[in-house]
């Protein structure tokens, strides 16, 4: 086969790669806005013309064809696991790795009041967790009362202790709630095993994308959707990082997508103790995604300005608060507002910085003093610090100026506290061509075209 | 009113125009194979291609050769392929002088004497032309605006070369060994035609402004007006897809823009160059290499140009020999190598440019030029059919381009003079 059509049905656009495979580059992309919410055969309609455009009808026929989707803003989860520092934080990484975004979390014993809580969030799939192998049973099956005797009539993904499993299914069967079974999330002290979960999310998200408008028949043209556009992101980042047998890859990386409502990080590196402290908390995965839905160019602007501050950022960006705040106000109200005088765009720039800034900080895991015989320091999350790769995309670093700059501020910065374990230093490069979600998508049919492609969008910027 | 003019315009009427559908149906029956170029670089058309890169602010190189005989190309032209490729660098596209001669019907250009350049008899030497793999070809001079323009453009279509020119030479152009101006009229519009019935496939008529109306236009506007024309005859009565190309008397850097940032306007999103050209003479004759200052200005702002308007014309990396002497393998490497350094310079270039006044002074340029186009096309309906497009030709050339400029163009407004005379800043 002598190309691959690789599309993405986003919330905001439908974008289409063609990669000719023999030769291991990008002819084209193109992107068309999103018509997911009245018949995803539009936008595909619009890919297919752009390819046919440049390889010919009778190629596009031929070429292997493979979509992603993030329609609809990814799958909304909730998480409900035993204690914050290990069930809630793997079950999080469960559900960020397998593309959807978590709106609430539950740990310890959950209360009625709790699971009211929940059903006001819209939540569309739980994840119930918690309890090692031969460990704790009984906070889980209360969890799990609490949840089946709830007005929640969403699918419930049991993660936890398997011994508790058969009954936690029971209670949810008997109050008409479905549930699914995979392996533990936690088995032991020590260890993480999100595969079989991120698998489940993966495939009720796939049916929900598609269950809408068109997607039926887009099924027909271009077959089943593979996977969440997050997901597919992850398989490329991880290919980047790894390389393939023939090819090597970049080591240890990170990824940021700063949009307009959230900033996506990815890291890909192995987490080592960082100096002598000890390591607590959950394990965390080689490749890790966090979503930061309040850190956002447009739509949550308004949370990047609270958590940073408008005095601050006013006076980083030049401009008024008073300005400040309107110019969040503008973008909150129109959220393809573009930036058109040299005060907005200084805004503009604020805002990601502040938005990189603090996701990336979130993302990375910290050092915590402590005085106990023998232990001084315990690290909880992931050490990045051995992180020198940045990779930035996303609209204000693809295309707006001095993108450097920008990604720098996922370094440590001079008078910074060095338990946050961020990186110390970072060569930055950014994703010119938007392929990621093409890569991951062909990394399962030809991992060394879609290495190849990424390293070739790649451009240094440091 | 000249009475002249009024009599010749007058003249132009009465021909059964049916060969203009009969060429059109004629060039529907041929296969248009893709280049060896276009099947190395994965696109279904050299058009295909040039949109996807515009379309991503890429830049794109396009040089000419003057080899004197097919021999010649034979031998220079992998060589060539080997010493681009061990650099890495790129060619796009590269143009060939033909033999003069080519301009004439067959049975006359066998009797021409000497041959000074590419002389293409079979359907296989035409053929040759497309076999490169690394580069596509273009065929600008004595195509399109010959006595021979039919035949030419059906053995160039057939070969994949799918853009070639040059339309502005009919109406600049004279060839004393053929008078008949009817009959280059007729081949000319066939040629056209023929092109219209393959615009899906992605065909392009080249027209370089310069050749045809530098020395009949004092002014930009002036210029634009007569785009607007061509673009009118070619497009809106034969449905092909013009490329228009400029450059050889536009030693300002601003002017290029300017002038670039019109012909955006006049064709939109469907906006196809061909090329970009600095001066081809070369402005020094004893050091051909102080050429490089221009070259590498006009490269640079070329490149800018592409960047921000995006409409696939390839930059040149010629400025000393002009279309006679054939430059060496090493000069052509040695100026894409600085053209991939300039390449570099660019994102800081690109801070210092003012593009908003230059697309203003660019609507300047095209409401000038539309007017142009209006009242010539006004006055030549008093005597012709102005949807005949063979009418409209005839009459154009036998009335004259630079007296209908002069009349015609609007007197209040000022406009941006062309640069005609090369060595003046």
């Amino acid at each position: 086969m002598k190309y691959a059509t690789l599309i993405d049905f986003g919330s905001t656009y439908t974008k289409v790669a063609c990669v000719h495979l023999p030769e291991r580059r990008v002819l084209m992309t193109d992107r068309f806005p999103s018509t997911v919410h009245t018949d995803a055969r539009i936008g595909l309609h619009q890919c297919f013309d752009a390819v046919a455009g440049a390889v010919g009808r009778t190629a596009l026929q031929e070429s292997l064809k493979l979509s992603s989707s993030s329609a609809a803003g990814g799958l909304r989860m909730a998480v409900a696991g035993l204690t914050r520092s290990l069930s809630i934080m793997a079950g999080r990484n469960a559900a960020f790795g397998a593309g959807a975004k978590v709106l609430a979390n539950y740990s310890g014993w959950l209360t009625p009041e709790d699971a009211v809580s929940l059903e006001k969030t819209d939540v569309e799939i739980v994840l119930l967790c918690g309890g090692y192998e031969k460990g704790n049973r009984t906070m889980v099956l209360h969890n799990a009362e609490i949840l089946g005797a709830s007005g929640l009539q969403v699918p419930v993904i049991y993660a936890g202790n398997s011994e508790a499993g058969q009954m936690a299914r029971e209670i949810f069967c008997r109050n008409g709630k479905e549930c699914f079974l995979v392996d533990n999330i936690i088995p032991a002290v020590g260890q993480m095993n999100t595969g079989p979960a991120e698998a489940v999310i993966r495939n009720i998200f796939m049916k929900r994308i598609t269950n809408m408008i068109g997607m039926d028949r887009v099924r027909e043209e271009i077959g089943e959707i593979l996977m969440p556009t997050p997901a597919a992101v992850m398989m490329a980042g991880k290919l980047l990082s790894e390389g393939t047998e023939t090819d090597a890859g970049l080591g240890g990386m990170m990824m940021v997508d700063v949009g307009g409502a959230t900033t996506d990080v990815y890291s890909f590196n192995k987490n080592k103790g960082y100096h002598y402290a000890r390591m607590v908390g959950a394990a965390e995965p080689f490749a890790k995604r966090t979503v930061e839905g309040d850190m956002g160019m447009r739509e949550s602007s308004v949370c990047v300005v609270e958590e940073a501050g408008a005095e601050v950022m006013a006076q980083r960006a030049e401009v008024s608060v008073g300005l400040l705040r309107a110019s969040v106000e503008k973008r909150l109200s129109d959220t393809s507002f573009l930036a058109d005088t040299p005060e907005e765009l200084r805004i503009d720039r604020e805002i990601a910085s502040q938005a990189i800034s603090i996701s990336v900080r979130r993302h990375a895991g910290y050092i915590e003093k402590v005085h106990s015989k023998g232990v001084r320091e315990i690290q909880r999350g992931k050490n990045l610090t051995n992180v020198e790769t940045i990779i930035g995309t996303g609209g204000i670093l693809v295309s707006g100026t001095d993108p450097n700059s920008l990604l720098q501020c996922a370094v440590l910065q001079e008078g910074e506290r060095e338990e946050i374990l961020i990186p110390r230093k970072m060569r930055a490069l950014v994703d010119r061509d938007y392929i990621f979600y093409a890569a991951g998508l062909l990394r399962e049919y030809d991992p060394d075209a879609a290495l190849t492609i990424m390293k070739s969008s790649l451009l240094e910027i440091s | 009113m000249d009475i002249e003019k009024k009599k010749i315009l007058e003249s132009v009427t009465g021909t059964d125009t049916s060969f203009i559908q009969q060429a059109r149906e004629e060039a529907q029956a041929i296969q248009i194979p893709r280049s060896s170029w276009c099947e190395a670089e994965g696109f279904v058309s050299e058009k295909a291609y040039k949109s996807v890169m515009a379309s991503k602010g890429g830049i794109m190189y396009h040089t000419h050769f003057c080899f004197p005989d097919r021999e010649s190309m034979q031998r220079d032209m992998p060589a060539l392929q080997e010493q681009l490729e061990k650099q890495g660098l790129v060619l796009d596209r590269f143009g060939v002088s033909l033999d003069p001669s080519m301009a004439l019907p067959a049975e006359l250009r066998r009797r021409s004497g000497e041959k000074a350049g590419l002389y293409l008899e079979t359907q296989e030497d035409w053929n040759e032309l497309a076999s490169y793999s690394f580069s596509q070809p273009h065929l600008g001079d004595n195509m399109i605006g010959s006595p021979a323009s039919y035949d030419s453009c059906c053995k160039a279509l057939r070969a994949g070369i799918t853009t070639m020119g040059n339309i502005s030479q009919f109406f600049g152009w004279d060839y004393p060994e053929f008078q008949d101006v009817e009959a280059r009229t007729r081949s000319t519009v066939m040629a056209i035609a023929a092109m219209g019935a393959h615009t899906e496939d992605g065909v392009l008529i080249h027209s370089n402004l310069d050749d045809g109306y530098g020395d009949k236009c004092a002014d930009m506007g002036q210029l634009i007006g007569m785009a607007l024309l061509e673009k009118y005859i070619a497009e809106d009565l034969l449905g092909a897809k013009v490329a228009h190309s400029f450059g050889d008397m536009f030693h300002s850097p601003y002017k290029r823009l300017v002038f670039l940032s019109a012909l955006k306007q006049i064709h939109g999103d469907e906006a196809f160059g061909s090329m970009v050209f600095a001066n081809k003479l070369g402005r020094e004759k004893r050091n051909l290499d102080l050429n490089d200052a221009h070259l590498c200005m006009c490269m640079l702002y070329d490149m800018a140009g592409q960047v921000r308007y995006q409409t696939g014309h390839a930059v040149t990396v010629m400025a000393d020999r002009g279309l006679d002497d054939q430059v060496t393998n090493e000069e052509i490497v040695r100026k894409l190598g600085l053209a991939k350094q300039l390449e570099a310079y660019l994102p800081e270039a690109l801070k210092t440019i003012h593009f908003a006044a230059i697309d203003t002074e660019a609507a300047y340029l095209v409401m000038r030029g539309r007017k142009l186009r209006d009242n010539i096309l006004s006055y030549l309906s008093n005597y012709i059919d102005i949807m005949e497009p063979y009418s409209v030709m005839l009459a154009i050339k036998k009335a004259g381009v630079k007296g209908l400029v002069e009349e015609l163009s609007d007197k209040m407004e000022e406009s941006l003079p062309t640069d005609y005379d090369l060595y003046s800043h």
